[in-house]
């Protein structure tokens, strides 16, 4: 991406001044892009259950609204920060929509959405990993994913959530009792793997 | 935004050694296949365009706005200039005003209509079950 992404510049009648505030924020909406491109793409196919396309979409909304919002962006947060914040309630907002129209059309979720095929790995093992996850509440889910899966910090998570640490480390705890329960065998797999080192 | 995971103290999160290796064993399985620079270049295509898309309504909004009101104007005037006034307004003579009481009285007078009629019009085996339904 070599800033072809224009804010300022595109409006008609901009002065130089706002040329040159169009300019700075489209170098810093290529960076952000550049950046988080590819962590926001794993983040949302793990938030929605390993659905490709449906990650893509939320990606994709996702960095459309902090282009439009990046002009109003105080910094009262790291612009990572921020960014992760409208990615997470993009991927919830498309959860939400999908529950919805699974319900309306009486069709299942995991028919043909499921994790794709040309993902690395055993697709049952996966299969049974977005189930598990899936069985998480949004809180738990969320919270799992950003620190044990994306390796986010607990302050970091916290402040993308906007919830209290004490929330997000409670959360976490009772994602990972749920997880062990249903992923027994893994967890039996990765203590023995433990025991001989 | 430090999110290295060489950075996080995964043990001091799971509790255990073993919860970490646990943690670690879904991410390695729940993940997607790496981007590659192809679907990098065609995200970002799809990026520009739909920011693209989203920018263009602004500029013809304006004449949509216009559009619409000056259609919206015109269906006021024409549908004002169609309600009769003055002289107009009573020049219904009085045999089409009988005309449209005797219409209006028709369709709301449930009087004079009674279901009992239509069943003589029916078959036999019908009119008999209307019969039952009706307690006749």
């Amino acid at each position: 991406m070599d800033g072809v992404f224009t804010l300022g510049s595109g409006v008609s009648g901009a002065t130089e001044a706002s040329d040159a505030i169009g300019a700075d924020l489209d170098a810093r909406f290529d960076e952000l892009v550049r950046t988080h491109r590819d962590r926001a793409l794993r983040l949302a196919w793990r938030l929605v259950g390993g659905d490709a396309a449906a990650a893509e979409d939320v990606t994709q909304d996702a960095f459309v609204r902090a282009y439009r919002g990046l002009a109003g962006f105080r910094g009262d947060a790291a612009l990572e920060t921020w960014f992760f914040r409208i990615l997470v309630r993009q991927a919830y907002s498309y959860r939400r929509w999908r529950a919805l129209r699974t319900l309306w059309t009486g069709t299942e979720w995991t028919d043909g959405m499921g994790p794709q095929v040309d993902s690395p790995g055993d697709p049952g093992l996966r299969a049974r990993i977005a189930g598990a996850i899936e069985g998480l509440t949004r809180g738990q889910r969320e919270v799992f994913v950003l620190i044990h899966l994306e390796g986010f910090r607990v302050r970091e998570c916290a402040e993308v959530l906007g919830k209290p640490v004490g929330t997000v480390k409670s959360h976490l705890h009772r994602a990972l009792a749920h997880l062990r329960v249903e992923l027994a065998d893994l967890q039996q797999e990765a203590a023995e793997g433990c025991e001989e080192q | 935004m430090s999110i290295d995971r060489d950075d996080t103290r995964v043990a001091e999160r799971t509790g255990t050694e073993a919860g970490a290796a646990f943690a670690a064993r879904i991410a390695e399985e729940f993940a997607p296949a790496p981007l590659t620079d192809g679907q990098r270049r065609a995200f970002d295509g799809a990026l520009r365009e739909r920011i693209e898309r989203g920018r263009k309504p602004l500029r013809w909004a304006p004449a949509l706005a216009l559009a619409s009101a000056a259609a919206l104007a015109a269906f006021v005037a024409i549908s004002w200039s169609r309600i009769p006034t003055g002289e107009d307004a009573v020049a219904r003579s009085p045999e089409e005003a009988i005309a449209a009481a005797e219409w209006e009285s028709e369709l709301f007078d449930t009087d004079s209509f009674r279901l009992e009629d239509d069943l003589d019009d029916l078959p036999p085996e019908y009119a008999a079950i209307g019969g039952l339904l009706l307690g006749g």
